[in-house]
């Protein structure tokens, strides 16, 4: 064993609390900045910056889902696209403000997890997953062929859409409502509750726990966030459609950056949609390359890495902790 | 603070450095950006596209490029796949206007892209020119300021294969199918203005089908379109649907006398999936070679001479929405992009497409004509005056 000269490493414990810590202060304190210097921002730094925090947001709520309460979801679109379709609708026959539209149309993605909840719970495991891609595609379906909606051409915003910096802000505040909620998710008692739901249902339910209330109340706050986004984006490109807001892209790219980030990390998601995001930039011109690098990156983190980038750099930090 | 954000707050400062360096633009340069689909299920449009759009920004910059403030400068054209999603549309056209400084924007095509694109531009008061989005598809949108359509009108499109069963005294039972898909342009089409045409001249529509942009199945429609024994067909759909459609009629053995399949149809790639069933098929045309337009034919020689494939309305409708952006920059002289705007409303010009002038809409209507596939080649049957070939009446039989 080496022998060093540095202090004393920390427990894991004392690690854990100083990274919560350091996460409670470092990002209020970076979403602030963010919000005061937005306006000496470039348009293209407010254009990344606000993929980077819908993606984010979606990324959270999806990693509160699979990462945390192990129900591994690929009915994203769903939500996203309700969200969108929600916002669009309120603002043009009832005339209601972005700023209310968007939570509203977070509640209505949790009417659609609420409604679906009793069929899908049923459901476990890959059954789940499979039942939430079935959902998202039953509702793309239905969007496509019910005119009520305006079919196949989607619908149009009636109102301008504001500008991109009021666009960023707005992601903003979702962001920081995403992380409130997950901070309050993950850091609390429910967060213990969720992952014994997900380590062994059967166990936990033995124990006092109600798996349903339990999965319920991820899935709702998931779906609330998801609803967010699909109705930030519907607001930002002034028109939905089905195969757009309803598309299985959504779910791919959520489920692309928290598999990288690090599934059941705070920082995982975050961290996989600074990579994905950046990448997608660099190799802007090339899109090929684009598409094989993410793939061979997603082989090479799912075989060496199955907590991704965030959980790859906590495993050496421990390793080289150790060796000190 | 958590070695993780320290490490991605590093990442991310050294990527902004990198993506500053990329977009730095050269000072004898400028811009214009275009978000196409080169991959998804339009790519077949894309790619014709994009050779249309670099073709005309290339002669320019061969010519000694274009003169902007008093100074001679070159034209470079960043192009972005847009996936054939309406929302990579609009975010590549935000990152082309702010990260490579896009002046002005060339569209991409259908109503779904196209509009995603131009709403964007609209808000950014970008000029965005595009040539492959049908007229009252792209007017239903919102009254344009800043985009701009020249594209064949549905109802002009629609009308032709009735006029031309007029014209050329074409005796069929009068009896039509309607399969249509259920986007922008296929409802126009195929839920109104076939049904109405047909009406009119006398026509009775036994069958009138909607269809998702997405199925593959169509056996049951087929079926029925056979059992109710109606001479002609007419399709909006898709090419890579077309093309399944097309499979499925004849392994149906149904074969109308009329066969019209627009978009579906328009590809080169439509003939080589179908061979010997594309012969005989009618697509909506709005362009050829042949036409009496300013560099018609030599821009289809020049097509098939450097990708040895056979060419496709898309290369001119694409090459004249972008000359069009260009003579535009030129008559303002500047990367003002209000002034860029006002140059094209004042379009006047003969392009390879025919006369190009914008109306009130900020649309220019390209008149139409019907093409058929004959023995690989789509040639010009209807009207008279323009047609470079004989109609193939009925419809041959499948083997």
């Amino acid at each position: 064993m080496l022998v060093s000269n540095h202090e004393p490493t920390p427990s894991s414990f004392e690690l854990a609390k100083m990274s919560r810590l350091s996460a409670y202060l470092f990002l209020p304190a970076c979403l602030v900045a963010l919000a005061v210097s937005a306006p000496a921002m470039s348009d293209y730094a407010l254009e990344i910056g606000f993929r980077l925090l819908l993606l984010i947001t979606l990324a959270e709520a999806w990693n509160l889902l699979a990462g945390y309460g192990g129900l591994v979801s690929l009915g994203t679109a769903s939500f996203v696209g309700i969200g969108a379709y929600a916002l669009t609708g309120l603002m043009n026959k009832v005339g209601v403000p972005f700023y209310l539209a968007i939570p509203a149309a977070g509640m209505a993605a949790a009417l659609l997890a609420l409604t679906v909840s009793r069929a899908v719970f049923r459901l476990r495991g890959l059954y789940f997953t499979v039942g939430t891609l079935a959902l998202a595609e039953a509702l793309r379906m239905f969007m496509v062929n019910y005119s009520g909606f305006g079919g196949a051409s989607g619908l149009f915003l009636s109102v301008d859409p504001p500008g991109l910096l009021d666009l960023f802000w707005i992601a903003l505040a979702i962001f920081a409502v995403t992380s409130l909620a997950m901070t309050a998710a993950t850091s609390s008692r429910f967060s213990i509750l969720l992952r014994a739901v997900r380590d062994d249902e059967d166990a936990a339910a033995q124990i006092g726990v109600r798996p349903f209330r339990i999965k319920l109340i991820a899935f709702l706050v998931a779906s609330f966030l998801m609803g967010m986004a699909g109705a930030l984006q519907g607001l930002k490109v002034g028109a939905v459609e089905p195969y757009g807001m309803f598309g299985i892209q959504w779910t791919v790219n959520v489920l692309s950056i928290v598999i990288i980030g690090g599934q059941g990390l705070r920082a995982g998601p975050i961290v996989g949609a600074l990579f994905v995001v950046l990448l997608s930039e660099l190799l802007a011109d090339y899109p090929a390359l684009h598409l094989a690098i993410t793939g061979l990156i997603l082989i090479v983190v799912i075989r060496f890495a199955p907590k991704g980038l965030v959980g790859l750099f906590q495993r050496r930090q421990r390793a080289l902790g150790g060796t000190q | 603070m958590n070695p993780i954000y320290k490490n991605t707050l590093k990442a991310l400062s050294i990527s902004m450095l990198v993506g500053a360096a990329v977009s730095a633009m050269a000072a004898d340069e400028i811009v214009i950006g275009a978000s196409i689909p080169l991959s998804g299920p339009l790519a077949g449009f894309g790619l014709y596209q994009k050779w249309g759009y670099e073709t005309a920004v290339n002669d320019l910059n061969k010519a000694g490029g274009i003169t902007v403030d008093g100074k001679k400068v070159t034209v470079k054209l960043v192009v972005r796949d847009d996936k054939t999603d309406p929302n990579v549309t609009a975010s590549n056209t935000e990152t082309l206007i702010s990260r490579d400084k896009a002046v002005a924007m060339l569209g991409s095509c259908t109503p779904a892209l196209v509009n995603a694109g131009a709403l964007v531009a609209e808000r950014r008061k970008v000029p965005l020119v595009a040539g492959c989005d049908p007229l009252q598809a792209f007017k239903s949108v919102r009254k344009w300021q800043y985009a701009w359509v020249m594209f064949f009108d549905e109802t002009e499109l629609a009308t032709a294969p009735f006029r031309m069963m007029s014209d050329l005294n074409l005796q069929t039972n009068k009896k039509v199918v309607v399969l249509a898909d259920n986007g922008p342009d296929g409802t126009l089409v195929g839920g109104k203005i076939w049904p109405e045409t047909a009406k009119a001249g006398g026509y009775t529509v036994v069958q009138n089908t909607s269809f998702p942009t997405d199925s593959q199945q169509f056996t049951s429609m087929v079926a029925e379109a056979k059992s109710n024994g109606a001479d002609v067909v007419l399709v909006d759909a898709i090419p890579p649907q077309a093309i399944a459609m097309r499979k499925q009629m004849a392994s149906a053995g149904y074969t109308p006398k009329i066969l019209v399949m627009e978009k579906g149809a328009e590809p080169e790639f439509f003939a080589q999936a179908t061979g010997k069933l594309a012969n005989g098929v009618l697509v909506g045309g709005y362009w050829d070679p042949s036409f009496p337009y300013p560099g018609a034919a030599d821009l289809a020689k020049r097509f098939e001479s450097e990708t040895k494939q056979t060419q496709s309305q898309h290369i001119a409708d694409s090459h004249a929405a972008a000359q069009v952006l260009l003579d535009a920059i030129a008559a303002a002289g500047t990367t003002d992009r209000e002034k860029i705007n006002a140059a094209i409303a004042k379009t006047n010009k003969s392009y390879v497409i025919g006369p190009v002038k914008f109306d009130s809409f900020n649309t220019s209507a390209i008149p139409v004509t019907v093409m058929q596939w004959q023995n690989g080649k789509a040639v010009v049957v209807w009207p008279k005056d323009r047609a470079n070939g004989k109609l193939l009446f009925p419809l041959p039989e499948s083997k």
